[in-house]
């Protein structure tokens, strides 16, 4: 028998709380016609082009060597995105300081935050946005976000994917679900994943 | 449109969807699945294949675990990544008054393939050849070859058919799965020799190709 977990309601509410709150009124208007497109475009570019000087950052506290040449990749990936939404200021903060920076984990960390950052403006453009292609665009910028997510996290020695459902903020729409329909051969037939965040650490 | 398929087609759409509409759905599935219109089929579709596609997923990180000791904690925890994509799917179909095709029990278990409304013939051949591949499947390398190609599977599939549903709220989800696949996929990437920077730039274009092939 499925179990029905509160996770699998709160994994389809993409709103979280404001999904819940919609249903309990029972007159949700439709959050496409009502969103801002050029809002949700603009804060997507925005995050893209913070997150291009998070890698700059980054790479500028690595020595040379692979990762090094994987952030510059990354930067460049990043600024080239942030130009498909129509460019963007970068946010205060995520400029490097003039004192040489900061140093290697401080940056990488940056780095991740910046990338949680973008993938949470993103996921909310790939719902919302009226026209598909831009939900398109966003769809796969988001994607290419949480890939370069992974691969930052394991330059910092942290988990490459650590949550089922990617979604960048702190919001947390999600609860462990600990009871769900055995459906393999295996002798665990339990979900074990035990986050209680969905930004990525 | 019946007053009642529309109805529950707007919840689904507006975003209501997180609240208990899934336990209403529940309740009231005899009569709605009576009441199920041409448009709801749209979203029956995308789930069908993506719940059939993640099943076989789950079954062949259980069957790679098994076999793969050295890998077995980072399978087994991806297997249950999977499993709540499966969950939360199975849920979102459910409440649309379809029924979810079930999950394969062995790779020779190819019969809950057949007879699923929803799911076309070149879905079925596909995973039907993914469920040949892992029964053929021996060594770690074949394992982590066909992990490799289910997960590139489901990237593109979330990234190029999830942006047009009508449905926010499946939009969104279908990215945050997507976007999980995406890591995964970089992960394996590593467990075959490449370098996570490299994989994370290969997994970025072939979610832009995805959506490019299929963006209207």
């Amino acid at each position: 028998m499925l179990t029905v977990s509160r996770r699998g309601f709160l994994a389809l509410g993409g709103t979280g709380a404001a999904g819940v709150a919609l249903a309990a009124c029972g007159t949700a208007a439709d959050p496409r016609a009502d969103a801002s497109a050029d809002q949700l475009t603009e804060a997507e570019a925005s995050a893209e082009t913070a997150l291009a000087a998070a890698y700059g950052a980054a790479a500028s506290a690595l020595a040379q060597g692979e990762e090094r040449a994987a952030l510059e990749d990354f930067a460049a990936a990043a600024a080239k995105r942030a130009g498909e939404f129509g460019g963007g200021s970068a946010q205060a903060g995520e400029t490097p300081p003039a004192d040489g920076g900061p140093d290697s984990p401080e940056a990488l960390d940056g780095a991740i935050r910046a990338a949680n950052k973008a993938i949470a403006a993103h996921r909310e453009a790939a719902g919302l946005l009226d026209a598909v292609d831009g939900r398109t665009l966003a769809s796969s910028s988001m994607i290419a976000c949480a890939a370069e997510l992974a691969a930052v996290s394991h330059f910092a020695g942290k988990p490459e994917a650590p949550l089922a459902f990617v979604t960048g903020g702190t919001e947390a729409p999600f609860e462990s679900a600990t009871e769900t329909e055995a459906t393999t051969t295996s002798s665990t037939s339990t979900t074990s994943e035990s986050t209680s965040t969905t930004e990525q650490p | 449109m019946s007053e009642q398929a529309a109805s529950r087609r707007e919840t689904l759409r507006r975003g209501a969807f997180a609240a208990g509409a899934l336990a209403a759905g529940g309740l009231l599935r005899p009569a709605l699945a009576a009441a199920q219109s041409p448009d709801d089929e749209d979203l029956r579709d995308f789930l069908v294949e993506a719940i059939a596609l993640e099943q076989v997923t789950v079954l062949a990180y259980s069957t790679a675990a098994d076999a793969d000791r050295d890998s077995r904690a980072t399978y087994e925890g991806f297997r249950d990544q999977e499993q709540a994509h499966a969950n939360a799917l199975r849920q979102a179909i459910d409440g649309l008054g379809f029924d979810a095709p079930d999950a394969p029990d062995s790779p020779t278990d190819t019969g809950v393939l057949d007879g699923v409304d929803g799911l076309d013939a070149d879905a079925v051949k596909r995973l039907t050849d993914q469920l040949d591949a892992l029964d053929k499947a021996k060594t770690p390398e074949q394992f982590l070859d066909l992990l490799t190609s289910l997960e590139n599977e489901q990237l593109t599939y979330y990234a190029g058919q999830g942006p047009a549903l009508d449905s926010s709220d499946l939009s969104t989800t279908s990215a945050e799965i997507g976007s999980c696949q995406a890591q995964h996929l970089v992960v394996l990437g590593q467990q075959a020799g490449h370098s996570p920077g490299a994989v994370a730039s290969s997994v970025a274009a072939t979610a832009a190709k995805a959506g490019s092939d299929t963006s209207p």
